[in-house]
């Protein structure tokens, strides 16, 4: 059955996973990059 | 070789129309650099500073001052892919990316009511559902997806990133600020039709459903984009942009109505400042040009696409700027000499007394777009004219 959960969970998930970069500065620049690009909004943190 | 603060001089005076020491020379590219290089996209995401390398090439061969936007890519099909969706795809070249908007599924006329009681639940979620299918996957195989993608943008960073430094090494300025966070309009009508409705659609909506246009069009008046205080520090000059993209489509009381009304009521006070916009258009405007002749002097600068610049001469003048002189069917088709002929004759109309910047109408976006002997030759000249 497909699942259905919220996009911003996925997003959360990557901006706090150090498996793929290390620097949270840099993680934090490419995934709000992304989330421009591909959700049109930057994600809410914090 | 001319400096950057050199090129940028001349830029400012022509805008400016006092007659620079030499007439500015841009030139409009996107993926065209890259295949020039040798390089599909691909490739250049693989390993991002060879990429850029190749990419750089132009910049040794191609006279010219400066990039209005900038050089580098906005869009990477790849990542669209990795993310299940095709809205942007790659060209058959392997460096252009193909705007899908024929084939994206638009709202409908049915959710405008979701649009306008929930904006963001609308934009940002059944949208984003639409357009990416990863959303569709289980939660670990999408995850698996979105961090493929985050690596693939961490290159694609690097690559543009790289081009910059290349670029301002070999000292080309990029003029526009807008990705300074300065002024940049796009009437909420254009937005409407690039993200929400598409072209048709929008169009059919003002004459079926003004009203849920109106409304909707009052929820993007209120998320204006902010402006960075900061955005002309260090610059002898300031332009901001708007862009036409449904403009072309309009008649003129729509057009005066979901344009030049808005423009004019939000950065009229801006120009009579000095802040200059540069209207990039798509398609044919000639029909709009003259509403501009209401706005201070020298406040526009015009990139015209598919109009003829001696006709939008003939309706500006000397009133705002033009930039012509290498349009890309000429570059496509045309023989070197006719390229050559034809920016001689713009420089020789076009650049007395200021208002005048050498440049190509539409961006060199993929590897077929010109004839590379055109685009050299052309720019050769101009580089050699301009300084005459």
């Amino acid at each position: 059955m497909e699942e259905h959960y919220p996009i911003d969970e996925l997003w959360l998930r990557l901006l706090n996973d150090d498996s793929w970069e290390k620097d949270p500065a840099v993680r934090m620049a490419i995934v709000q990059s992304m989330r421009i690009d591909y959700v049109g909004c930057p994600l809410q943190v914090g | 070789m001319d400096t950057i603060q050199e090129r940028m001089q001349y830029f400012a005076d022509a805008i400016d129309h006092k007659e620079p020491k030499k007439i500015p020379c841009e030139i409009e590219v996107t993926g065209w650099p890259l295949a020039y290089g040798g390089m599909t996209l691909t490739e250049a995401l693989a390993d991002p500073v060879k990429g850029a390398e190749a990419y750089s090439k132009y910049l040794d061969d191609v006279p010219f001052d400066l990039h209005v936007m900038d050089a580098g890519y906005m869009w990477a099909p790849p990542i669209y892919n990795m993310l299940g969706s095709d809205l942007y795809t790659m060209g058959s070249d392997g460096v252009y990316p193909v705007h899908n908007q024929i084939g994206t599924e638009f709202a409908s006329a049915e959710e405008y009511d979701m649009l306008l009681n929930n904006y963001p639940a609308y934009m940002f979620d059944k949208r984003v559902r639409r357009l990416y299918s990863i959303y569709d996957l289980p939660r670990e195989e999408a995850y698996a997806k979105l961090k493929e993608a985050a690596l693939a943008t961490r290159n694609f960073r690097l690559f543009n990133a790289e081009i910059e430094r290349r670029r301002l090494e070999k000292g080309r300025f990029q003029a526009v600020a807008m990705f300074a966070g300065g002024p940049m309009y796009r009437a909420p009508l254009s937005q409407i039709c690039d993200e929400i409705r598409g072209l048709k659609e929008t169009l059919v909506d003002l004459r079926r459903r003004p009203e849920k246009v109106d409304a909707l069009i009052q929820i993007l008046e209120s998320m204006p984009m902010p402006l960075n205080p900061h955005w002309a520090d260090g610059l002898p000059y300031k332009i901001g942009m708007t862009i036409y993209h449904i403009e072309c489509f309009l008649n003129p009381k729509q057009f005066e109505k979901y344009f030049w009304e808005p423009f004019t009521r939000q950065y009229r006070p801006m120009m009579e400042q000095g802040v200059k916009f540069l209207l990039k258009g798509e398609g044919s405007f000639l029909n709009t040009i003259d509403y501009y002749n209401d706005l201070p002097d020298h406040s526009m600068i015009f990139m015209l696409e598919q109009d003829d610049p001696f006709e939008a001469y003939k309706i500006i003048g000397e009133k705002h700027t033009l930039i012509a002189g290498a349009p890309l069917e000429l570059l496509q088709c045309g023989t070197r000499d006719e390229c050559v002929a034809y920016a001689k004759k713009c420089f020789d109309t076009f650049a007395p007394g200021g208002g005048f910047i050498f440049g190509n109408n539409k961006p060199l976006l993929g590897a077929r777009d010109a004839k590379t002997e055109n685009i050299i030759a052309a720019y050769q000249f101009a580089d050699q004219y301009s300084r005459q």
